[in-house]
């Protein structure tokens, strides 16, 4: 496995974990009633902390396994990967955005609606690393 | 997956060219070793580019490198 790919798997991770537990605590306050901005702020301290010490942990633990790859940059394949990942995510992202836009117009309050825009870009990039992994294990032809 | 409508000796030539490693190949023509992996297993199609660097190292021409699959290819 090169050192992007597993790069790719650390984001996931870390993504799955960290936002994870965030929106599982939101969907919490939430149905206990719409908590406030000072909330909101408060829980985003954690996931900023938390994502970022996954992402320095595995990659250093990424780069002590395979140190010759880790400061290479992408060759033509795993750009190739990258940009056929990206435009798929794009058009989640839009279409998500779009949806989330909607619903704020007629039924979302501002809380729910910030939290809906996150949740789309969080699963969009969730998207975007699985079909790398997966164009990364099954080929690109 | 779609089935690339080319194959490649490249595993052959890296044999008679001294067992060269596809890590050594692909160092001499700026990829990374799964990339030549990738190419060699038919689950990557290489640039133009590294194509002919590819055939460039090992003195052939591109047609005697990549070869065309009469049967799944469309081309006449």
């Amino acid at each position: 496995m090169s050192f992007h790919e597993k790069s790719r798997w650390i984001a996931l991770v870390a993504n799955l974990l960290v936002w994870g537990w965030y929106f599982l605590a939101v969907l919490g306050a939430v149905r206990s009633g719409v908590p406030d901005t000072p909330y909101l702020l408060a829980m985003l301290i954690p996931v900023i902390i938390g994502l970022i010490f996954i992402h320095i942990v595995g990659h250093t633990v990424a780069a002590i396994m395979k140190p010759d790859e880790a400061n290479s940059a992408m060759d033509e394949r795993e750009a190739a990967i990258r940009n056929r990942a990206s435009a798929r995510a794009y058009e989640l992202l839009s279409f998500g955005l779009v949806i989330v836009l909607g619903a704020s117009l007629y039924y979302w309050n501002t809380f729910i609606a910030v939290n809906g825009v996150l949740f789309v870009f969080v699963l969009a990039e969730s998207v975007r690393y699985i079909i790398e992994i997966a164009a990364y294990r099954r080929g690109l032809a | 997956m779609a089935k690339l409508p080319f194959t490649n000796d490249i595993r052959t030539l890296r044999f008679l060219a001294g067992e060269m490693t596809q890590a050594e190949l692909g160092e001499k023509i700026g990829v990374t070793r799964q990339t030549i992996a990738a190419i060699e297993q038919g689950k990557y199609s290489p640039s133009l580019e590294a194509a002919f660097r590819i055939a460039h190292i090992f003195g052939k021409p591109l047609e005697e490198v990549f070869l065309w699959d009469t049967e799944s290819g469309d081309a006449d």
